[in-house]
């Protein structure tokens, strides 16, 4: 057998299994997966979406953050310690553009450009992309956690999210 | 011809796009999840969509192109899966040993070759339905396919491909 028939001899194999393994995918989703569950969740996030917001007019004696029931607070209060913590992570990254380094190694997240026509000095700063994910991950969280979603993918996204930040926190890191 | 219901299409196909989005992504949560978020999108602007020739094509196109969620959690996920030594056996479609092997194959693919494989092999689409789905070229489609069936074929070791080499 040349080297031809062998690759055909592979390929013809490996198209009867793709095309095995696809079907019993089908087959399983078929059987496997419930839609009406997801459905009812579709149905209502849309439904939420769409309704106005809720009227606050709260009593001049009464913090708003009191009006709130407990788990919304406690989402209150998840959401600005995660945006603290990005903060401080923005803070860090900002402050390194502005340390004047070695001159043969800037800083490796920042870039800071001088105008010499005008005496001005102009930071460009750019965030490490594990920031970025962190971000992303923190408006995930803070989305389930503000529609009350206290399912495993919460979990998932609390545990990505802390992944995403300590990358982002060492990322950021001189 | 009528344009067709949201829930009587999302019922035919929720399940297709959950299955192929395991297919890529081995994690069933995370592919309900991006599912859910297709479909939501679908959903808002059903009047739109669902008057489009394709809108099964729409939603695989959305499905894989959420925003870049599609990447970063393919990416995370093939990370959990070599970080960690806590495997998630119930978090999937359970197929047979055979069939298994062969979608955590796929899922080495880069993610343009493994999403033209499942296209392929799980949606029977053609090339020219691929490359519309995907917003990519139908040539490379054709190579995308070409390249993740050699590469299959190593590390299936099918034949004498992977001997070979």
């Amino acid at each position: 057998m040349n080297r031809d028939d062998r690759l055909q001899a592979a390929d013809s194999a490996v198209e009867d299994r793709l095309r095995a393994a696809g079907n019993a995918l089908r087959e399983g989703s078929a059987t496997q997966v419930d839609a009406a569950g997801p459905l009812r969740q579709i149905l209502q996030r849309a439904e939420a979406t769409r309704e106005p917001a809720v009227p606050l007019t709260p009593s001049p004696l009464r913090p708003a953050a009191s009006l709130l029931p407990p788990a919304q607070r406690l989402a209150l209060a998840v959401n600005l310690l995660l945006v603290l913590a990005l903060g401080v992570a923005l803070v860090v990254v900002v402050r390194q553009g502005g340390d004047p380094g070695p001159p043969a190694s800037p800083a490796p997240t920042a870039a800071t450009v001088t105008s010499t026509t005008k005496a001005e000095v102009r930071t460009v700063t750019s965030v490490p992309e594990a920031c970025l994910d962190a971000a992303e991950l923190a408006d995930d969280v803070i989305s389930r956690l503000n529609r009350n979603v206290r399912d495993e993918r919460l979990f998932l996204a609390l545990r990505d999210y802390t992944i995403a930040s300590q990358a982002c926190r060492r990322a950021a890191s001189p | 011809m009528g344009q067709e219901p949201f829930d009587t299409f999302y019922l035919r196909e929720y399940p297709k796009v959950v299955g192929l989005l395991q297919g890529l992504l081995r994690s069933r949560l995370v592919a309900e999840e991006l599912a859910q978020e297709t479909f939501l999108v679908a959903y808002r602007d059903w009047a739109r969509v669902g008057g489009l020739d394709n809108p099964r094509a729409w939603v695989r196109k959305v499905a894989l192109n959420q925003r870049g969620s599609f990447l970063r959690a393919y990416l995370r996920q093939q990370a959990r899966e070599r970080d960690s030594a806590v495997q998630y056996e119930d978090d999937t479609i359970k197929l047979a040993d055979d069939h298994a092997e062969v979608w955590e194959a796929i899922r080495t693919l880069p993610p343009g070759e493994a999403q033209a494989i499942a296209l392929h092999y799980y949606e029977d689409y053609s090339i020219a339905q691929i490359a519309a789905a995907l917003g990519r070229a139908p040539g490379t489609i054709k190579a995308q396919l070409h390249q993740g069936r050699r590469k299959l074929a190593r590390l299936l070791d099918t034949g004498s491909e992977g001997r070979s080499t």
